[in-house]
């Protein structure tokens, strides 16, 4: 397949709330354009992962150039790009819609519009893409089209030009794609900004790990030509190198001699690892020195921090070279080394959000083959500290877990991240998911109804109440009706306490955790009330006890152990008896000895899921939320 | 020369009680004739010279259920094989059932001189649970007749912990028996795997309730005359029992008959627990073993203390063992658990219904070997 030159382009990718059959659509597409011969069709293409395509979800964008033939015979280039789903990853969405004009937004006809499908028509709406609505699985007798309808008109979505179609049957796609040609605009070039017309900008909107050729980054050319042996330069990161390939997705990898202004595809240029190669920088050529990167470029920062550890300890090596593999392909993801007293040697990750952590820790069991421990998972707080002089300025400090907490006395203010949540629920679970979010510190922003049935509430929440366990919690008061997404919504002020755990009297660091004052009280009576249950009855009372900001608040007891003696050791008994005690040994070896007390590793489980309903350790949380 | 103790382990029952893992089949008379003639060719293997025998110890099993021929053939077996004297203790155990005038009269005159009565409660609902063949009735005549018969030591076993059963059962099983013992044995009933109670799914009660039941027992018997001289075991002064001493006191033990495990005071061997190939074994000149394992010192040590520490008198250890041992139970904080005593050590007596919660705890702060 040559390269652009007068055929007419058409860059679009496909946006919907999970499950409403992107991939499905992504498949009817590449199989009607011939770009993939129907014997070779799996389904999920584009999914190109074995764990996407089993969970349903589309992590890595791809990007696929077809060749339509019109039926007024003209010939078009589209290149449809595939965007992950998730709002975790909702960065890399918008960079990937930014190398786009147009947006096929699709709508269950038998769910109707859900937050994703809001959150993905705003963030497409902002790149300034043209919208095609499309109402999906118009095959089933439930589909309720002209609810559908109503709903994306109250939303301001353009429905002039909707289309109903079925992903399965392939019913309407034809006039889908005869539609989308006609209504999304050719490539558009940008503001040239008194640059030399034709200087070379490209975005970058995804890349990939190659074992050959190094990180392959995928890009949209917006002005300009991406040829092979081009000297270039990564504006944002400053890099330069030289251009070793270039190429197309036909879907499979094909090397072309140029990438054309409109176009997509890939480039290789030397690069080792993906941290130089930031989703959404710009390439320029390397001389152009007044080139910029394009709008909406920033570095992505984990949200969640989480501690990993090997389940079964002495893993560690092996444990490091698989995330060091997975963080090949996955730029957002950092790790640290860290020594937990209780849980040995593992890593401190940050993560995009939740669903990026248990997709890691999801992949690393499976790489692995052992089960990874996910351990306080927390928000990045921020923590103003006092300085030496007063009325000095003070410093700002990163806190990711409690034992980064600066001494109390040296803490002015602490700031934690907040979210800006929007929830699509079934009206008459208004009322239930509204006490959710007050419970978890939500100040409501907006509430509407999408039509009588459905209701859209906007809130103002704590991160932090949102990592342990509150998509589950939602999705049980509503029997999974309601759906829920979130973007950032940058650091505001909270009175956070450090909630320490003191068993007999000493301090065990690795329990300790960051709450919010009102529910330092709720989380220390749990969290006691659990840990006694795991900590065994040993020769003396033990006293669990909470302290918030060094305050005691809960106390539990674990009476002492009164009788521990086998009834009968005679001659016979000696070798069972022998082999029993070994057996109760090496139980033991496996405790941490706080001071005296022997404390078992499920209680270092058990303070990192400090809600009182979820009894799922955060290891093997199951996931509700996918795309 | 070394003082003999034997065990002999009599593999039959008439019926199965609930909580039992012995190892024991029907008795009928053809297998008992089996069994003597095998027992007796036992003792010919593992008694080749003749050494002057300490105690004796029938066990099972029900060994009373044996005929006076049988009881004639095995003794006679024995003083072929070593010099018994009238100090040697020699213990039968005994269901209450079988326990009659003639019966005492006759086990006395072979030179039985400590009879162990499986009394366990005296609540007939909880012999019926236990699925005990005998009644209470039964069972307090039986200590009253041997204690007639001029048995030199007495003993009656208990069981405690039973669901359902209230201390006050335990207690006054104790006051009914103490005049006529000399031995009394109190057993927390334990749910071994593979037992009827097993599978039947019987929980045990509370744990603080058993750790009360044992308080008050301990108490009672002591009241009565019985003191603890080890964790499960009772008795009046000078009456222990030398036959089980002699096991916590890591000393040797032959051991005779199908299942019975003995120790040479360096190898542990265990016979075949089934009754045809052991006779088999036997009959063919091999000895009828199915384990055996030499102690390395460290097992060694850790087996003296696992021992000697149900006792009152402790363990018997070396200086350097001593003040091992001291150093372990410093770093295990357990210091204030132990007595020193000149040549050894031994728990302070509230310490030891903690015993196998101290010796895992001595065992994770040893340094390894
Ligand atoms: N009946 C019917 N099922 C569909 C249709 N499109 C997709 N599905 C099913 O809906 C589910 C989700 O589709 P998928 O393409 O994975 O959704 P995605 O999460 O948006 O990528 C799958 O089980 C599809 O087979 C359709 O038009 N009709
Ligand atoms: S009589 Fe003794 S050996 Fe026989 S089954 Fe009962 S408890 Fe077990
Ligand atoms: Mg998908």
């Amino acid at each position: 397949m040559g390269s652009g030159g007068d055929t007419p382009i058409r860059n679009f990718c496909i946006i919907a709330h999970v499950d409403h059959g992107k991939s499905t659509l992504a498949d009817r597409i590449l199989e009607k354009t011939g770009a993939v011969p129907k014997e070779k069709m799996r389904d999920q293409f584009m999914d190109q992962l074995d764990i996407e395509r089993e969970r349903g979800i589309t992590i890595k964008a791809a990007a696929a150039r077809l060749r339509y033939r019109a039926k007024d015979g003209s010939v078009f280039q589209l290149n449809l790009i595939d965007t992950p789903g998730h709002v975790d990853f909702s960065y890399e969405v918008s960079r990937s819609l930014a190398a786009c004009e147009g947006a096929v937004l699709v709508v269950d006809a038998t769910q109707g519009v859900e937050a994703q499908t809001v959150s993905n028509f705003l963030l497409a709406r902002e790149n300034g893409l043209t919208i095609l609505p499309v109402i999906n699985k118009c095959d089933l007798a439930q589909a309720e089209t002209s609810r559908c309808v109503k709903q994306l008109k109250e939303l301001g979505v353009d429905t002039s030009h909707l289309l109903n179609v079925s992903a399965k049957t392939g019913a309407g796609v034809d006039e889908l794609l005869e539609m989308l040609v006609r209504v999304f605009p050719p490539p558009r070039v940008p503001a040239s900004g008194g640059r030399a017309a034709g200087s070379l900008q490209a975005l970058l909107f995804d890349s990939n790990y190659d074992n050959f050729r190094g990180v392959l980054a995928y890009v949209r050319v917006f002005s300009g030509r991406l040829r092979a042996h081009d000297r270039v330069r990564l504006v944002a990161a400053g890099i330069e190198s030289v251009v070793t390939e270039v190429g197309v997705f036909a879907p499979a990898q094909q090397k072309v001699e140029a990438l054309e202004a409109g176009e997509v595809g890939y480039v290789a240029a030397g690069w080792k690892t993906l941290s130089e190669v930031d989703v959404g920088d710009t390439l320029a050529q390397a001389g152009d020195l007044t080139a910029r990167t394009l709008p909406g470029y920033r570095r992505i920062m984990p949200m969640v921090y989480a501690s990993l550890f090997a389940s079964e300890g002495e893993n560690y090596d092996q444990m490091k070279v698989a995330l060091e593999k997975l963080q090949l392909n996955d730029s957002a993801l950092t790790i640290e080394p860290e020594v937990s007293d209780a849980l040995g040697f593992g890593f401190k990750c940050g993560f995009l959000g939740l669903l990026h952590m248990e997709i890691v820790s999801e992949r690393l069991s499976r790489e692995l083959g052992i089960e990874t421990l996910v351990a306080s998972p927390s928000v990045v707080y921020r923590a103003r500290v006092r300085t030496a002089t007063p009325g000095g300025v003070g410093e700002w400090l990163e806190v990711r877990s409690a034992s980064e907490l600066p001494p109390r006395d040296k803490i002015e203010v602490i700031e934690e991240p907040r979210i800006r949540a929007m929830i699509f629920t079934p009206t008459e679970t208004v009322g239930p998911v509204m006490q959710l979010l007050d419970d978890r510190r939500g100040v409501m922003l907006e509430m509407n109804y999408l039509d009588p049935q459905k209701v859209i509430l906007k809130y103002d929440l704590a991160l932090s109440e949102v990592i342990t366990d509150f998509y589950d919690r939602l999705k049980s008061i509503t029997r999974g009706y309601a759906s829920f997404d979130y973007e950032p919504l940058g650091y505001a002020p909270a009175d956070m306490r450090k909630l320490e755990v003191l068993l007999n009297g000493k301090e065990v660091d690795a329990l300790s955790m960051i709450v919010h004052k009102d529910s330092d009280y709720r989380i220390a009576k749990s969290l006691s009330e659990r840990l006694a249950a795991v900590i065994p009855r040993q020769m003396f009372e033990v006293a669990v006890q909470v302290a918030s900001n060094g305050r005691i608040i809960a106390r539990e007891t674990v009476r002492a152990l009164r009788k521990n003696v086998t009834a009968k050791c005679y001659g016979g008994d000696i070798t069972r008896k022998r082999k029993l005690l070994e057996k109760q040994k090496e139980g033991k070896k496996r405790m941490k000895m706080i001071g005296t007390v022997e404390v078992p590793k499920e209680a270092f489980l058990v303070a990192m899921n400090v809600s009182e309903v979820s009894s799922n350790p955060a290891g093997s949380r199951s996931s509700g939320r996918k795309n | 020369m070394q003082p003999l103790h034997v065990y002999v382990h009599v593999p039959f029952c008439v019926d199965p009680c609930g909580y039992c893992d012995f190892y024991r089949g029907p008795h009928r008379m053809d297998r008992e004739k089996t069994f003597v003639r095998a027992l007796t060719g036992e003792i010919k293997m593992r008694l080749s010279e003749r050494k002057r025998l300490d105690t004796l110890y029938f066990g099972g099993g029900t060994p009373s259920l044996l005929s006076d021929e049988s009881w004639m053939e095995i003794f006679s077996a024995f003083r072929q094989h070593a010099e018994i004297f009238t100090e040697s203790e020699i213990t039968i155990e005994a269901n209450p059932a079988s326990i009659t005038v003639a019966a005492a009269k006759f086990w006395r005159g072979i030179g039985v001189n400590r009879v162990s009565v499986g009394v366990q409660s005296l609540n007939g609902d909880i012999l019926l649970y236990l699925n005990r063949i005998h009644t209470s009735e039964n069972a307090l005549d039986a200590v009253r007749i041997l204690n007639e018969t001029g048995m030199d030591n007495v003993n009656a076993d208990l069981i405690y912990s039973i669901p359902g059963q209230r201390t006050m059962d335990v207690i006054d099983a104790i006051d009914r028996l103490s005049p006529w013992i000399d031995h009394l044995s109190a057993y927390a009933l334990t749910i071994v795997p593979g037992t009827p109670f097993a599978r039947r799914g019987v929980t045990l009660p509370d744990s603080d309730v058993v750790a009360d039941q044992y308080e008050r027992i301990v108490d009672r018997a002591a009241a009565a005359g019985l003191e603890r001289y080890e964790v499960s075991n009772f008795s009046r002064h000078g009456a222990e029992s030398r036959h089980n001493l002699n096991t916590w006191r890591y000393g040797a033990c032959v051991a005779l008959g199908p299942s019975a495990a003995g120790f040479d005071g360096s190898r542990r061997y265990k016979n075949i627990a089934d009754f045809l190939k052991y006779a088999k074994a036997i009959q063919s000149g091999e000895l009828p073993e199915s384990e055996s394992e030499e102690a390395d010192p460290s097992t060694a040590f850790w087996d003296r203390l696992m021992l000697g520490l149900r006792t009152r008198e402790g363990v018997r250890l070396s200086p350097d063992e001593r003040a091992g041992l001291a150093a372990i139970a410093d770093s295990a904080g357990l210091g204030d658990h132990l007595e020193w005593t000149e040549n050894g050590a031994r728990l302070k007596p509230d310490k030891i219904v903690l015993l196998d919660e101290i010796l895992t705890r001595l065992r994770v702060a040893a340094p390894c070997r």
